[in-house]
Order: structure tokens, then sequence, then C-alpha cells
């Protein structure tokens, strides 16, 4: 009876054991998993990362929206064309004030001997008559306000003395400005008559390059008007 | 006393055995908190695009910023150099005469003589000749006159004083006596060059023997106008670049 009720209860206890064993492997393995799965995600998490980027993309495309507005809005950058206009206008104004050195084809009036300031002059304003463009005396530009003055023994352009040998350069349409200087009553013909003594010659030339003006334009009494 | 410590060991492996079993039966509930399998893909996915539209964001923002960057840039040194330009096209205007100017400075009348031509005489020796004309230009520049002008006509640079029978061109443009020549600049200076007998001697021996007209006045303020005709430049070209 006693052997008996002890083999049961050890019957028994093996039993529990044994079930306890069972259910020890189930629980650790379903924690396992429990883990693994929930790791650094609950639920709850994955709803923060969530909300959390849709707000920062949402404001991430607001910034967009305004730099891409801004840059559209950008205030009216001066085309680069319009400037190219500018100066090339420019540039023109500068070989016409004699500020640029400049060059072309044109004429080549050579006279050697003596002549006066106001032929000098005349002839000047003959080759602009002409339709030259730019002028130059003994290499020397000559613009709109230059004057040839009569000085001792000489003649000064633009306070430098000139020799007496001159020679006044034209850039234009050559045979338009050598037919003009040369017509028959014409300056040339006048001043040969004039100086039998000189050699006055005109030749047509495929380019002459002048330097520029050396003079100044200054404005101390003047004020545009506007 | 063998009975009572095997029910007691017995006692305890049924409470852990219960404790074990209560705790299994816990677990599916926590299990069932997790979303199923679909649906975490779906919310993995989710992140995952948002995360992506993040760096593509950022990328544009990053593009937008250096461009606009480069832009305040261009424009700053476009506008810069468009206010030098303009500045300096404003300079040469000024110097080619298109801007219509005042100041002190001077008159000068020039008139072909009201006398009858004397017996004999020259009926030239009476009027007014274009030389005459740039003869005092000439004089008034080398006297340092900031700018000039004959009439209406402005003078720059290319134009050309001459006549044609009896009638004087400046800028191709037909004047009429009287010649009224105006020039901006030292008033008294001025003044004193065209009056020194040196100067204009044959014009002022003219104007004692036949009457041609020569007047000079000085004033505080002269007005020239621009000059309206175009410089044509078709044969010139800068030797450099500009510059």
């Amino acid at each position: 009876m006693a052997s008996k009720e002890r083999f049961s209860s050890s019957v028994v206890l093996t039993l529990v054991c044994f079930a306890l064993g069972i259910v020890l492997v189930v629980q650790f393995r379903t924690q396992g998993k429990i883990a693994t799965d929930v790791s650094a995600q609950s639920s709850t998490d994955q709803a923060l990362i969530i909300s959390s980027l849709v707000e920062s993309n949402a404001s991430l495309r607001k910034e967009a929206n305004r730099l891409a507005g801004e840059l559209a809005g950008q205030g009216p950058i001066p085309k680069a064309g319009s400037m190219e206009a500018m100066v090339e206008e420019l540039n023109k104004l500068r070989i016409v004030n004699g500020l640029l050195e400049v060059m072309g084809p044109g004429i080549e009036v050579r006279i050697d001997g003596s002549i006066t300031a106001l032929d000098l002059q005349d002839l000047v304003n003959e080759v602009w008559n002409a339709g030259a463009e730019a002028v130059a005396v003994n290499h020397q530009r000559v613009v709109g306000r230059s004057a040839v003055v009569e000085g001792e023994n000489a003649i000064y352009l633009d306070g430098t003395r000139l020799g007496s040998l001159y020679i006044i350069n034209a850039i234009g349409h050559p045979e338009a400005l050598e037919k003009a200087l040369s017509r028959p009553g014409g300056l040339i013909a006048l001043l040969r008559y004039t100086y039998s003594g000189a050699s006055i010659a005109v030749t047509r030339l495929e380019r002459i390059s002048m330097p520029v003006y050396r003079g100044r334009y200054e404005f101390r009494y003047a004020q545009a008007m506007k | 006393m063998n009975t009572f410590r095997r029910s007691k060991a017995l006692l305890a492996a049924f409470v852990l055995l219960g404790f074990l079993l209560a705790a299994q039966v816990q677990s599916p509930r926590q299990m069932a908190a997790v979303p199923k399998e679909a649906s975490r893909e779906r919310v993995a996915g989710t992140i995952a695009r948002l995360e992506e539209e993040q760096r593509s964001l950022k990328e544009t923002i990053g593009r937008l910023r250096e461009e606009l960057a480069a832009q305040q840039k261009l424009g700053l040194a476009r506008s810069e150099s468009l206010r030098e330009i303009s500045s300096e096209l404003e300079k040469q205007r000024l110097a080619a005469g298109l801007l219509p100017l005042k100041g002190q400075g001077v008159t000068v009348t020039l008139d072909d003589s009201s006398k009858a031509v004397g017996a004999g005489g020259d009926p030239a020796s009476y009027l007014i000749h274009d030389y005459e004309l740039r003869d005092v230009i000439n004089l008034l520049w080398a006297s340092g006159a900031e700018a000039v002008a004959v009439n209406d006509e402005r003078l720059a640079s290319g134009t050309s004083i001459y006549c044609v029978g009896s009638t004087i061109l400046v800028n191709n443009t037909r004047l009429s006596p009287p010649y009224e020549i105006r020039a901006i600049g030292d008033a008294v200076a001025l003044e004193d060059r065209l009056r020194n007998p040196a100067n204009l001697a044959k014009l002022k021996s003219r104007a004692r023997l036949y009457g041609i007209q020569f007047r000079v006045t000085s004033s505080k303020e002269v007005t020239l106008p621009a000059y309206n005709s175009g410089f044509s430049l078709r044969y010139s070209s800068p030797a450099k670049d500009g510059r």
C-alpha cells in the first residue's frame, strides 16, 4: 500500500515535470517571437515615425515651394542682350569721341610743305564733310572739339606742334573720300594751286589705324538739361 | 515524513505549472497587439516612401538654394555692370554732344552786311562765309569751350560747316543768317580771346570795312540743343577689343 502510494505520487511528479518542461519550452519560444517582432517598432512607435515624417515632409515641401517662388520672382535681372546693345552703343560713342583706337579703310592726304592753319582747318572740315568716320593728323586723333591754331612758325593741333609734313588720315569709304577731295575745283585742287611748291598726294588705303584722342572731355561749366 | 516531503514537491511543481500556463495564455494576447504580417509590411512601405520623399525634398531644397544664390549673384553682377555701363554711356553721350546743355558762356553773332555793295566792290565781301564760322568755332574750342552750337545745330564729332552757293550748311542742315554761335565755358576767358585783336583779325577788319556784323556777348546762362543727327560708323571698328 505504502509502495503503491509512493509509486503513484512519483508518476504524478514525473507527469507534472514533463508538462512543466513542455510549457517552459513553449513559453520561451513565444517570448522570443514577441521580442523580435515588436523590436524597435511597436505599432505606437510606427505611428509616431509616420506622423513625424508627414509633418517634416510638409514643412520641407513648403520651404521648397517658397524657394521656387523666390527664384521665379527674382527681380528683373538685366538681360545679357540689352547689355550687349548698350556696350555696342558705348563703343560706338567711344569711337566717335576718339576714345577708342580705331581701324578701317580710308585715305591719306600727304602734304609736304608749309600751309596755314586755316587751310589745314579747312582740309579737316572737308574730310569730315566727305563722310570720314574718324580723322587723324600726323597720327594724332582729331575730334569735334579739336582746334588747329597758328603758332610761332608752326601749326598746333590741340596744343601739339606739327612739323611741315602733314599726313591727314580719314577712315571711311576710300573711293568716296578720294573723289570728294580730288574733284576738279575741290579743296585739293585749290591747295595745289595755292602751294605750288608743296607736294600734295591723296592715296586710298585698305587699312588705317588711329590712336586715341589725347585731350580730355571736361565739363566744368556745362550742365546737362533734363 | 516522507509522504509530507513528496507532496510538498508536488505542490511546488503544480504551482509553477499553473504560473507558466497562465503566462502562456497571456502571450498570445500580447501577440495579437502586434499588427499582422501584411499590415506590418504596409506600414513599413509607407515609412520607406515618406523617407524617400523626405530625401528628395531635401535635395530639391538644396538645389533651389544653390540656384537662388547663383541667380542673386548673377543679378547683382549684371546690375552692377549695368550701372557701370549706363554711367559710362551717359559720360560718352555728354562728350558726343547728345545732351542739351546750359551754363555760362558767350554768344557770337555774325551777319551779312546791311550796307549796299560799293561801286566796283565784290558782293562776297559783304557776306559771312563758311570759313569765318569755322574760324570763330575753332577759336572757341582752342579757348576752352566745352560745347558749341550754331543756331539750332550742335557741333559734334564729324560736323562739317560748308557752303553751297551762299547758303551755309551745318550738320547738312541749311542755316540762315544771322548766325548765332553759342559756346559754354569760362565766359570771361572766352570773351577775352574773342575780343583779342590778334584773333579773327580778318573778320574784324571786314566788319569795319564792309559793315559785316560781329558781336560778342557773354552771359551767365547759355543753352545749347543736343546734336540730333546720327553717327554713322560703317568702316570703323575698334582696333582693340572694347574697354
